[in-house]
């Protein structure tokens, strides 16, 4: 339950400042409907992350269903995307599920979620636009799906 | 003590010895009474309950010990006041006995009358006070009510009301079975024994409550003075020493489940937040025991109890502190650092020792336009030797080297006969071996 902790991003004016705003640190934004189950299990695992990775990364949740202004932009469809920025540019992360623009299949590690943001800050610190992460999720995303 | 004290101890005694064997005679009479005062068909046949009970003219001696200890007044143990506590803690559970055989013979004799009053007076002095009042006549419940107010004062307002209900219904449904006359003396016979025993009690009691300090100083600087007293009142101290200390929260618990055992009441556990009872009862029923068995051993003074009581105080302070913020600590950022190994004496020999060799260098050249040497070698490869053996090589001797260290050194220059410092004149080893020859 202290996923509520997180700090909310109401409106897209608020999404863009928190883009904008963090000059030194990795804005992480997890965009989806809050009443999902898998969309709840991330958010606790955010939770848990966020005092852990303060130093370098800034975690802000923002509902689809509220603001829906980035859903076509950012192809937001899922129940649960997690989005990452450095500086106002789009950091791409290659899961190996296909899809680098975004992490939208549930974590069950908190470390694995903190070892990929250390990677993200890592890759984006040297000016990279596109990482790959520490693991591949090919095969459990793949799991997820046949469910 | 005076002599007249003792005098009436020894008659005591002699008393004592009478009754005893007044009681081994009844003994087995009274054995098959107690289950067939349960069970007994027709309680006609029985004359009188007295008959039943050969602790009466026990425990009214005993009530004259305690008028005589009262008489005394002394704040120290006398002998007659020992005489009187061990008597009575091992009369205690005869005691139980006898009263709780006698709840059921009443209730089961006067359920005819009125059945469901066992059911909504659980407390047995209540259920007795009220056979007491209304005897026989339901009917007259009523007018005790109305007419005298204090006679039901004892019981609360919901169960007269709940009383007064089945007394309605058991009137309309006119099931009320009145016993005959020799029954209804039996059963009030047996209600005035059960006073008389509950009289004794709490006489014992207050007996206790006065000359707690000196039977048991341990427990009542633990616990303080009333639930000392109760808790011996109730098991006496020898068996409080041997009683489990899980069973000590218990103790004075009634059926209602509701209510709480003696060890409830005392201080340090009245003063506590309910989320800590538990372990603060669970602390001191432990110390019970001990200070009991501290008491038994006849130490005259409460110094350990009130050593225990002051350190479970401290300990539940302890515990009852709100926890430290602890603070996660962050992580560091992943920010890579260059390795930090440069140079420097150590990792210089390193490299020197782990570079590439001379012979190696050689190998790997090849000279242009020419055929190179090759061997063929275990695994039946073809290797090229290149620029080995065409290219005079320097400095073959440092290059992969036998790494030694300095002590291993020394050792082996002295045997090569190499001069060093200490050895400057004596020339070699060995000549030195067989010059001492």
């Amino acid at each position: 339950m202290g996923s509520v902790f997180l700090q909310n991003l109401r409106t897209g004016w608020h999404v863009d400042q928190a883009i904008l705003s963090e000059d030194d640190r990795l804005v992480v934004i997890r965009f989806g409907e809050p009443s999902n189950r898998e969309c709840m299990l991330m958010d606790e695992l955010l939770y848990k992350a966020s005092p852990l990775v303060q130093q370098f990364a800034v975690i802000y949740t923002c509902d689809t269903s509220v603001v829906k202004d980035f859903n076509e932009m950012y192809e937001l469809y899922d129940p649960m995307t997690v989005m990452f920025f450095y500086r106002n540019k789009h950091m791409m992360c290659d899961f190996g599920t296909g899809n680098n623009n975004k992490l939208n299949f549930p974590l069950q590690d908190k470390q694995e979620l903190v070892d990929i943001l250390e990677v993200i800050y890592r890759g984006a610190s040297k000016g990279k636009g596109l990482v790959t992460a520490p693991k591949d999720y090919s095969y459990t995303n793949n799991a997820r799906r046949d469910q | 003590m005076s002599l007249a004290d003792s005098l009436l101890d020894g008659f005591s005694d002699d008393e004592i010895e009478l009754e005893s064997e007044i009681q081994n005679d009844s003994h087995e009479m009274k054995k098959f009474n107690i289950q067939d005062l349960l069970t007994i068909p027709n309680l006609n046949s029985i004359s009188s309950i007295h008959d039943y009970c050969p602790i009466l003219s026990k425990l009214e001696e005993l009530e004259q010990k305690l008028k005589m200890s009262e008489l005394e007044k002394k704040n120290s143990i006398s002998n007659l006041d020992t005489s009187i506590l061990t008597e009575t803690n091992h009369m205690i559970n005869d005691i139980y006995i006898y009263f709780n055989t006698l709840t059921s013979f009443v209730k089961l004799a006067y359920a005819p009358v009125w059945p469901d009053l066992s059911n909504i007076i659980k407390n047995p002095l209540f259920y007795i006070k009220i056979v007491n009042i209304i005897k026989f006549d339901i009917k007259s419940f009523k007018d005790h009510i109305i007419n005298v107010n204090d006679s039901f004062n004892f019981l609360t307002k919901d169960i007269i009301l709940s009383l007064t209900m089945s007394l309605n219904f058991l009137i309309k449904s006119n099931h009320s079975v009145i016993p005959n006359n020799h029954i209804q003396q039996l059963i009030l016979e047996a209600c005035e024994i059960m006073t008389n025993i509950n009289d004794i009690q709490l006489r014992f009691r207050t007996f206790i409550t006065k000359r707690i300090e000196a039977i048991a100083p341990n427990l009542t600087s633990l616990v303080g003075t009333t639930v000392a007293s109760q808790l011996i009142a109730t098991t006496g101290l020898s068996t409080l020493a041997s009683t489990p200390a899980c069973n000590i929260p218990s103790l004075g618990k009634s059926t209602n489940s509701i209510s709480f055992g003696y060890v409830y009441n005392c201080d340090i556990i009245k003063n506590i937040s309910n989320d800590f009872k538990k372990q603060a009862i669970r602390q001191i029923s432990s110390k019970i025991v001990l200070c009991a068995r501290i008491d038994q051993s006849g130490i005259q003074n409460g110094n350990m109890g009130l050593k225990w009581k002051e350190e479970i105080q401290k300990r539940l302070e302890k515990q009852m502190l709100p926890p430290e913020n602890v603070q996660i600590k962050p992580l560091a950022k992943p920010v890579d650092m260059k390795s930090k190994k440069r140079g420097g004496r150590k990792f210089k020999k390193m490299r020197e020792r782990m570079k590439m060799s001379e012979v190696e260098k050689a190998q790997n050249k090849m000279a242009f336009g020419e055929e190179e040497l090759t061997k063929t070698d275990a695994f039946g490869e073809e290797i090229g030797l290149g620029m080995l053996g065409k290219t005079s090589i320097r400095n073959i001797e440092n290059v992969r080297s036998v790494h030694v260290t300095k002590g291993t050194k020394n050792t082996l220059d002295k045997f090569s006969g190499k001069i060093t410092k200490n050895s400057e004149n004596r020339g070699s080893k060995l000549a030195e071996l067989l010059e001492r020859k």
